[in-house]
């Protein structure tokens, strides 16, 4: 009698054939993961105009992440390039910033700023070609944007290539002014100023009479977790600090972050360098305080620390922590005060170092063109390269913007803050200091 | 009283009519054959029974009412039970998990399924495998898990497809016996099988199939005196 | 002392791994679908107990039961709309449409609930942290680590010891063979939805205890649930229960040594008992 399998519809279940479907199956997720693309973004990056003026208007288009998985930082950018737009083009007398009493850019008779929007969708790929885009059917006399610094490196990239102007304000890996473009710009501190502030305050703290040796590192095993990795050992062997842990981890599986805490523990450092993003941050607090484990003192470079689930979610077991900053609402300067305002009242929302960033870059941008008299990329590149704003210009704790020959700009340095009493308080530098820092981590605790 | 009715029924797939304008009724408490060579739509008929199939053409009643199209399980529900071809038992459960898959049909409570299932066991003297898993059973032993798990769900009819086949003569025999003991407890048998010497003693009527059609229907000793039947397994036209 | 905290770490979050795995291995031994999109359930899960905690004020551990409850909703919506159209289609369709399920999860919580992560601040567990000579078990490890190992007990003895359970593991063995047992299939494959994807419930209030929640907060849980569920045996409860639990300790030991390479190395694992033991460590098919 025949073998012939018939009777039914049912299908067998072998075991190996599960095995290989399995096996797709995980290696697919695999590559979700890997990729931890929010794969699900509106299919197309959609033009989105900001402001319409009459008469004469300058383009400049601005890309950020406005879906992706960085898009609350994306929309923070966005909207402070938003904000310095309308602050140029409207009148506000009482912000004492250049062009914000007058409409628009003097030099160039008035004229108005347009903004066209882009959105990168968390993508290097989606960013460059939405470079090319306003390029070449917008002409964009130049952009401003960017914050994950792999998206910033493709579009600066991309608009080296095309010859238009690009100005990014809140980057912050180091390589990014180190390739040699010509037509790249960047206001904004870098992973190295950072760290030099963070460390300048260690020198400051052993002063104090609170001397500090031995450091360790726990960071992201991506590019920004290893280039703050970099950073941090740089200036530590300058400095003449041992590091004593320096412990990688990926940010995007961790679910348990108690081996990395031991072995932190196990090297016994006086203080504790940190790049996590914001759910690790957390889980690294909560893990670090469940252990009754005290490194000395927090020093972290912004990312996790920053985002405002931070202290709400940790609540008092964030109190004493260190990070750093481009930006503070608190710092003692009456137009970033008046900007943070507008800023709350716009939005709904306070003002972010993100938004002050790309505040900043715009306003640079503004300048320049301003004073090249001109909407052509060449003429904007070359009053870039001259462009020398004072400090009263700026909402930020800089004596400037002046660009060095790799188009860095020279004044931008970091502030650090502390939590203190359950909130971010800048302590160092003592320039635009409003507390006292609280070192080590165990007395900022007691208080 | 008739227990099974079929009129004209009909299986395609795709474009072979794998069973075709099949009528026949069975009577309640009889043993049914149905034979016919390979591939005649014999397994395929069972399915259409049973709810494992839906019939493309005709009608099917059971008990009076019509069912056709019904699925597997209100057919077992309604009492109509059925081994495959080709044994299937639960194989990673254990001997009396297999069997209390059926008695809980008639026995929602657990205790009463349990004892159900041992006493089903019992009958078909698997009693000493009761907790191995049904894997590691002979492959005679597995053919009568498979009535006994049948019979578990209290059918009033029940369809053997090639039970019998495949054991050794006196697993044979036992076998017969058994499809005696079971339709002595007026459970209803329609059994395929190819061979004669089986369907002969144990039948009461048969119904030959060939290329999905009904070629024949009688006693045992009609129908393989009948011309279509001998060229049909003769495999003549 | 260090390995011992370590170890007993992984275990407390095995015991998470477990109970997102028991979910994806009774969808998937009964209805011999792969669900892509389990990890997003756990992060609708964690969603839905950090809204009930920020609308209702309800603390996790309250809002679990609530938290299991519409997560089987989900499932019973998902099997009715999404899955029972491609029962019995191609593997290929039948990973397409969960894949697109994960997609749509994903991207739909990136519109409504934006990508910022939300956390969940001092929940109780959180008071409860318990020092065994020089160990300390995290509260909210605790509770999720007891929650997971309780419900993954009462869901063995169901599947184990019940009529139901009986007819699910019927039905995940032989579809034919369960249906011609008068079990309804469609009704089992259901049910298996609606637990499966209840036991994401429970894990995503239980992980919000612990961990912020974000688009992305799944998709971890849902790798390793994969891993676990191959490693125990496919549609085996109590192997993907017991998988679960060392996947949590391999992960912790691996992260001491090598941090960076925890899930590499459960990725690993799972190839190399793929290629040895197809049927899972623990699996008896
Ligand atoms: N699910 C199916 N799809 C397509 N063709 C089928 C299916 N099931 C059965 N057939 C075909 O229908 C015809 C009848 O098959 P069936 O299994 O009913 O024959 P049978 O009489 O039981 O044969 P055997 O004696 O070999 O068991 C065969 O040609 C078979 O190939
Ligand atoms: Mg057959």
């Amino acid at each position: 009698m025949a073998e012939v399998r018939c009777m039914d519809s049912s299908h067998t279940k072998s075991p190996v054939g599960r095995a290989i479907r399995v096996a797709a199956g995980v290696s697919i997720a695999a590559l979700v993961l890997a990729a931890c693309s929010s794969s699900s973004h509106s299919a197309s990056s959609k033009p989105s105009v900001s402001s319409t003026p009459s008469g004469k208007t300058v383009t400049i288009g601005v890309v950020n992440d406005e879906t992706g998985a960085d898009a609350s930082a994306g929309l923070d950018t966005l909207h402070g390039a938003e904000l310095a737009v309308q602050i140029i083009n409207g009148k506000y007398p009482n912000i004492s910033l250049p062009f914000a009493a007058t409409a628009g850019l003097p030099n160039l008779g008035g004229a108005t700023i347009k903004l066209i929007a882009m959105d990168t969708q968390d993508s290097p790929q989606v960013g460059a070609s939405d470079v090319s885009q306003l390029v070449t059917s917008d002409h964009v006399s130049a952009i401003e944007g960017g914050y994950a610094s792999a998206d910033t490196q493709t579009m600066s990239a991309q608009a080296d290539r095309l010859g238009v102007p690009f100005v990014n304000g809140a980057s912050s890996a180091v390589s990014l002014t180190q390739r040699g473009l010509k037509w790249f710009f960047r206001t904004g501190p870098t992973d190295l100023t950072f760290g030099q502030g963070m460390f300048g305050l260690l020198k400051q703290e052993a002063s104090a009479g609170h001397p500090v040796t031995k450091i360790a590192i726990l960071h992201t095993n991506d590019t920004y977790g290893s280039g703050v990795e970099q950073v941090t050992r740089q200036l530590a062997s300058q400095a003449g600090y041992q590091v004593v842990a320096d412990v990688a981890y990926d940010a995007k599986s961790t679910t348990d972050l108690t081996p990395e805490v031991e072995k932190i523990r196990s090297a016994h450092p006086d203080v504790l360098f940190d790049s996590s993003y914001t759910k690790d941050a957390i889980l690294l607090i909560q893990t670090m305080n469940r252990l009754g484990y005290d490194p000395g003192m927090i020093l972290a470079y912004g990312a996790g620390f920053s985002d405002p689930t931070f202290l709400p979610t940790l609540g008092k077991g964030a109190e004493g922590v260190m990070s750093r900053a481009a930006w503070s609402v608190d710092i003692p300067n009456p137009a970033s005060k008046a900007v943070a305002t507008l800023f709350q009242k716009q939005y709904g929302r306070p003002m972010t170092e993100n938004s002050a960033r790309s505040f900043t870059a715009m306003m640079t941008l503004a300048i320049a063109i301003n004073n090249a008299r001109s909407t052509k990329p060449t003429d904007i590149l070359s009053a870039l390269e001259a462009v020398n704003i004072p400090a009263k210009d700026l909402i930020m704790p800089w004596p400037g913007v002046k660009f060095d020959s790799s188009h860095q700009n020279v004044y931008a340095s970091g502030i650090v803050q502390q939590v203190q009493g359950g909130a971010y308080k800048v302590v160092y530098p003592s320039s635009v200091a409003v507390a006292q820092p609280s070192w080590p981590l165990s007395v900022a605790r007691t208080k | 009283m008739t227990l099974l009715k079929l009129t004209d029924v009909g299986r395609r797939f795709g474009g072979l009519r794998a069973v075709d304008g099949v009528s026949f009724s069975v009577e309640r408490g009889e043993i049914r054959g149905l034979i016919g060579p390979n591939g005649a739509g014999k397994s395929t008929l069972f399915s259409l029974i049973a709810g494992s199939l839906r019939p493309t053409a005709g009608r099917i009643f059971y008990e009076g009412g019509e069912v056709t199209g019904w699925k597997a399980h209100q057919a077992a529900t309604a009492g109509v039970a059925r081994t495959f071809q080709l044994m299937r038992v639960f194989s990673s459960m254990t001997v009396l998990e297999n069997l209390m898959v059926g008695s809980y049909l008639r026995h929602p409570r657990r205790g009463e399924a349990r004892a159900r299932a041992e006493e089903i066991l019992h009958l078909v003297e698997l009693s000493a495998q009761a907790d191995v898993p049904a894997r590691s059973l002979t492959v005679a032993s597995k053919k009568r898990l498979e009535i006994a798990r049948a019979l578990a769900t209290g059918p009033r009819l029940l369809l053997l497809d090639e039970t019998l086949s495949g054991l050794t003569p006196a697993e044979g025999r036992e076998a017969v016996a058994m499809v005696r003991r079971i339709n002595d407890t007026d459970i209803t048998i329609v059994m395929v099988e190819h061979v004669m010497e089986v369907v002969m003693p144990l039948c009461d009527r048969v119904v030959v199939l060939d290329h999905g059609r009904m070629i024949s229907e009688g006693t045992p000793a009609e129908v393989s005196q009948d011309r279509a039947v001998i060229d049909a397994y003769l495999g003549l036209p | 002392m260090v390995v011992t905290q370590v170890l007993v770490s992984g275990l407390l979050v095995g015991g998470i791994y477990a109970l997102v795995a028991i979910g994806l291995t009774l969808i998937w031994g009964i209805l011999d679908v792969i669900n892509f999109a389990h990890g997003s359930y756990v992060m609708v899960g964690m969603y839905v107990a950090y809204f009930a905690w920020s609308l209702l004020g309800l603390d996790p551990l309250a809002a679990l039961p609530f938290d299991a409850v519409i997560l089987g909703a989900a499932g019973y919506l998902t099997y009715r709309f999404v899955i029972r159209p491609v029962m019995g289609k191609s593997a290929l369709s039948q990973i397409v449409i969960t894949f697109g399920l994960l997609m749509l999860l994903e991207g739909g919580a990136e519109v409504l609930w934006t990508p910022n992560s939300r956390g969940v601040p001092n929940p109780v567990s959180s008071h409860l942290n318990v020092h065994l000579g020089g160990i300390v078990l995290g509260g909210p490890q605790l509770v999720g680590f007891v929650g997971a190992i309780l419900f993954t007990l009462v869901l063995a003895g169901f599947i184990n010891f019940t009529r139901t359970g009986n007819a699910l593991r019927a039905t995940g063995e032989d579809r034919m063979g369960a249906a011609v047992m008068g079990i309804n299939v469609e009704r089992m494959n259901t049910l298996a939805w609606v637990l499966g994807l209840a036991c994401t419930g429970i894990a995503g209030a239980l992980l919000m205890n612990t961990y912020t929640v974000d688009p992305q907060a799944g998709v971890t849980f849902g790798l390793i649930a994969f891993i676990a569920v191959a490693l125990g045996g496919f549609g085996s409860v109590l192997g993907a229960g017991i998988a679960g639990l060392l996947l949590g300790m391999v992960q912790s030991l691996v992260s001491l040594y090598a941090s960076q390479y925890g899930l590499a190395a459960l990725v690993g694992l799972f190839l190399v008992v793929i290629l040895v033991r197809p049927t899972g460590i623990l699996g008896v098919r």
